[in-house]
């Protein structure tokens, strides 16, 4: 079994996610399915059609990669016309763990916090997801 | 503030004034750049169908190769310093298609890395826009010298009265 970091590929509107990678965590809004119960214990499971997910990226405070998300962030907030609304692709080269989606983008600046360290910096982007196809959790 | 917008290779610029210090250093820089033919270059008329366009007769454009490859260092060193006055086009790929403008500062490499071409057609076009008042067109200097009663071609009159 092999994994490593470098092997991964995370790409968000063509900017690769590489300088000062620490981490990157993909996170569902929800669940697919809920259920409710009756007083009679019946159970009715419901799809909840969600296909959300936010993909949490962490990366040192010195990355280069802060100024290009933050271009793009600025430019999605002035672009009033879903202009920033972009692929991403998260692939793991050394396993078959899969996320893409053509709708993500920005959800905000991130907190940065300046001390004697720069310490991390986590982007969050939203995620949409248009097929369950499209975000498999593979092996190595 | 007004701003400059071209088109090289497909790929959308646009630049705005600079500030007073990146003007006046801008303009240093630039004349290290181009050493001796930069009066000819950044003074020439061009052919009036490309913004910035040029007209360089061989001899001026072999020279101003030559200096360029002593220089080419400066050429970095003026690209950082107009970098944060300019927004350059990128595809998005996105849900609804097409490009947006974005700061140009963190895609520097990867718009120009390994193009020394684009950067000094770059940096030709936004010099001749920044700095093409002081160097020709309407020079408030040249008003000036007539003011004094002289003109740029003969030496000062002396004090009267």
């Amino acid at each position: 079994m092999i994994f490593d970091i470098n092997g991964c590929n995370c790409v968000l509107a063509a900017i690769p996610l590489k300088d000062a990678l620490v981490s990157i965590e993909i996170t569902p809004e929800g669940p697919a399915f809920l259920d409710d119960i009756g007083a009679d214990g019946s159970v009715v499971r419901y799809a909840t059609n969600e296909r959300r997910a936010t993909a949490n990226v962490t990366l040192k405070g010195h990355s280069d990669e802060h100024a290009k998300l933050s271009a793009l962030h600025a430019a999605d907030v002035s672009a009033t016309n879903g202009l920033g609304v972009v692929p991403f692709l998260f692939v793991d080269g050394n396993g078959s763990t899969i996320v893409s989606t053509d709708k993500a983008w920005i959800m905000g600046m991130p907190a940065k916090t300046f001390a004697a360290s720069p310490g991390d910096v986590t982007w969050a982007i939203r995620l949409v997801l248009s097929s369950p196809l499209n975000w498999v959790i593979g092996g190595n | 503030m007004s701003a400059t917008e071209f088109e090289l290779e497909g790929i959308r610029f646009e630049v705005k004034r600079l500030t007073l210090e990146d003007s006046c250093l801008s303009l240093e820089i630039l004349g290290k750049v181009l050493g001796p033919v930069a009066l000819e270059v950044l003074s020439s008329k061009g052919d009036g169908e490309e913004p910035g366009g040029l007209s360089l007769n061989p001899a001026m454009y072999a020279s101003l190769l030559a200096t360029f490859l002593s220089n080419a260092s400066q050429i970095a060193v003026l690209m950082k310093l107009f970098a944060p006055y300019a927004k350059v086009n990128r595809q998005m790929n996105g849900e609804y298609g097409g490009t947006m403008m974005v700061e140009l500062k963190p895609f520097l490499n990867d718009v120009f890395a390994g193009r020394v071409d684009l950067m000094v057609a770059f940096l030709v076009v936004v010099s001749r826009a920044e700095h093409g008042c002081f160097l020709g067109g309407t020079n408030v200097l040249e008003q000036l010298t007539r003011l004094l009663g002289g003109s740029t071609s003969k030496s000062p009159t002396g004090p009267t009265g």
